[in-house]
């Protein structure tokens, strides 16, 4: 039996749908197990009605999209909500922090504030192997993990230079691995899109990255994604 | 609430009036919420630039984060080396083969062959399908080899690369290049035999020009009404205004509507640049200047993916005979204000910014092509008219969303 699938966007830059189209052929084996029923990125015929599983990318913004949110989640057995944007708040979240008045605007929602959320996939873009493994763990009845580890350690795995022993930011220390340590990889700094692992010393790290780069830049760069220590756990926060 | 197009990037609606046979109104609205990504870059440090704009879209991250790079390098008065300029370039042409072939295959082309999704394309047509999952696999490894990710490349920063490809991955790209290459002449072929709608019109293009490359990187912008300028003076020619009815800005030049994307680059641009393989294909299939028919912009897309892939293989066969050097990263020491102007895969992207002197970015703009594309689109849903007479309602929204979908909108650029 095929269960039902519902792939839905909220606001953010929809690459995290290009990530799951970008490995088409993966993405293509998962439709022996699943039909989709609702992906306007990807098809004409877009069925309003009851989905075993709604994949959601991107923030709530605006009453609209949370009254979409909601309609959702009455019409959806599980919901999987993907990437930072749904996660952390995305680089659009940066606008909560900001004094009120700037935009008259009211803050932008993550997925879990509004509506309860069976799984996160964190990342920006997602890891589309993770969200691939997660699906098909929900049709086999599985519980889905995230790991739990640092970044650091699939850093080291990879035989990376510690950027934090060179002097230079990162935020490997506190961030949940499941990457591959892709960002330190190719020479970047990671930069916490997955979020905070479970227990981070955020406040070690800061103490260790303040002397390097200063405190304003510090804030910064532990807010491009939004807020780090959002749970990953949603029924905690419900 | 209005239903939105499907099969185009971002959240869009229309509405048109039809009153005796005639559009009367026209609208295209974008349902895109605004990120105000000009304004969060606000206080934030140089090099955060790349990596937050290339958030803006999911589809052209990699033309983002060149252009921007571009934009806070012109603010540093930094230059890069010739292979910077040069794996710039690959990652270019990696980025026009993958959003020109995800838009052909998956959203253009269900339309022609009468399939209603990309899922239904490729149950009946498997072996047209898997053409655009080699077109698409050998983009986002080019992207993935120079940038380190397919989607928000991570390695290209402002000042150079970070890491760079071993010579072994580059080698192992070329044969698939080549074999990409004889699929985008297959793609080529293909896009020729179908019959598009005839809308013909003035039409104002707008684009990069350079004498002796088929320019995407720099250059000044050309348009067909004879201005010439440079990338600093946009503010001058291209004038943003905000609508009532929708988040997107609309983006004229001095009032006129105009349009950017691969057929303003092609009636720029001409064809000389292109590469020889290329223009062959275009003597073959007798394609004449200028394209001003808006659906065009699909066969011009289908050419221009040939000409990258070939130009792919190219950069890939320079990089094996020289090696990529691993060269250090120019820093920045003192900041001002600059910009930049390259081709995304839908149009023109300009990027400005202001940066203090401790390099915080005091100030951001950002023009994305389809801001420029929007009201063409309004202008063309009126023409579509004649069309539009004798069909029934579901017939029209159909040959409507078709035209939508011919100027590729990204909304969620639009929007940013």
């Amino acid at each position: 039996m095929k269960k039902s699938l519902a792939i839905f966007s909220l606001t953010s830059c929809e690459g995290c749908q290009f990530e799951m189209l970008n490995h088409y052929e993966t993405f293509n084996g998962l439709l022996k197990y699943f039909e989709i029923k609702n992906f306007r990125l990807g098809q004409e015929n877009n069925f309003d009605e009851n989905f075993d599983i709604a994949i959601i990318e991107g923030s709530a913004d605006g009453e609209e999209q949370i009254k979409f949110l909601k309609k959702i989640r009455k019409q959806s057995k599980v919901i999987v909500a993907i990437g930072a944007c749904a996660h952390l708040g995305g680089i659009q979240s940066e606008r909560n922090s900001l004094p009120q008045g700037i935009f008259h605007k009211k803050p932008t929602k993550i997925v879990p504030a509004v509506i309860k959320t069976e799984y996160i996939i964190p990342g920006c873009p997602i890891n589309h192997a993770e969200l691939y493994h997660c699906l098909l763990d929900i049709y086999w009845g599985k519980q889905f993990f995230l790991p739990d580890l640092a970044v650091c350690f699939e850093c080291r795995v990879n035989e990376n230079e510690c950027l934090i022993k060179s002097g230079k930011p990162c935020l490997g220390p506190i961030t949940r691995s499941g990457c591959n340590s892709v960002c330190v990889n190719a020479g970047e700094a990671c930069l916490g899109c997955r979020g905070a692992k479970p227990e981070p010393n955020i406040e070690k790290l800061k103490k260790i990255l303040e002397p390097m780069i200063g405190e304003k830049e510090t804030e910064n760069i532990m807010t491009i994604y939004g807020d780090l220590t959002n749970e990953i756990d949603p029924s905690a926060k419900k | 609430m209005e239903t939105a197009v499907p099969k185009i990037e971002g959240h869009a609606a229309f509405y048109t009036h039809l009153k005796s046979g005639h559009v009367d109104k026209a609208r295209i609205i974008g349902l895109e919420n605004d990120r105000f990504v000009e304004r969060i870059l606000v206080g934030r440090k140089y090099w955060e630039a790349p990596i937050i704009t290339s958030r803006i879209c999911g589809i052209c991250p990699v033309i983002h984060n060149i252009t921007s790079t571009r934009a806070i390098e012109n603010a540093c008065n930094i230059e890069v080396s010739n292979q910077t300029i040069l794996l710039r370039k690959l990652m270019l042409a990696g980025q026009m083969v993958q959003s020109h072939s995800l838009h052909l295959y998956l959203l253009v082309l269900p339309d022609f062959v009468g399939a209603s999704s990309s899922f239904e394309l490729q149950r009946d047509h498997p072996e047209i399908f898997q053409n655009a999952i080699e077109l698409k696999k050998y983009a986002d490894r080019i992207i993935e080899t120079v940038g380190g990710r397919a989607v928000h490349p991570v390695a290209s920063v402002p000042g150079g690369f970070k890491s760079f490809p071993t010579k072994e991955k580059i080698t192992a790209l070329i044969p698939i290049g080549q074999k990409t290459t004889e699929i985008a002449e297959t793609t080529l072929r293909l896009f020729a035999t179908f019959k598009y709608p005839q809308l013909k019109r003035e039409i104002i293009s707008s684009a990069l020009y350079l004498d002796h490359e088929y320019a995407i990187y720099n250059g000044d912008i050309w348009n067909s009404k004879g201005d010439i300028f440079k990338a600093e003076k946009y503010h001058d020619y291209i004038y943003e205004e905000l609508k009532p009815y929708t988040r997107a800005k609309f983006g004229t030049l001095k009032g006129y509507e105009m349009v950017v994307g691969a057929a303003a680059r092609l009636n720029i641009n001409g064809f000389k640049n292109l590469s020889p393989k290329t223009q062959e294909l275009i003597e073959e299939f007798n394609i004449t200047l200028p394209l001003n028919n808006p659906f065009d912009n699909i066969m011009a897309q289908a050419i221009e993916n040939h000409h990258f892939a070939a130009q792919s293989v190219e950069l890939l066969e320079y990089f094996q005979k020289t090696g990529v050097k691993n060269e250090k990263l120019v820093v920045p020491s003192d900041f001002g204000k600059g910009t930049a102007a390259c081709e995304a895969p839908r149009g023109t992207l300009f990027h400005y910014y202001n940066l203090d002197k401790d390099g915080f970015i005091e100030k951001c703009d950002i023009i994305t092509p389809t801001v420029q594309t929007l009201p063409a689109i309004e202008f063309d849903l009126k023409n579509l008219s004649p069309l539009l007479k004798d069909l029934s309602p579901s017939e029209r929204s159909t040959l409507i969303e078709t035209l939508i979908r011919a100027y590729d909108p990204c909304i969620t650029c639009a929007t940013h």
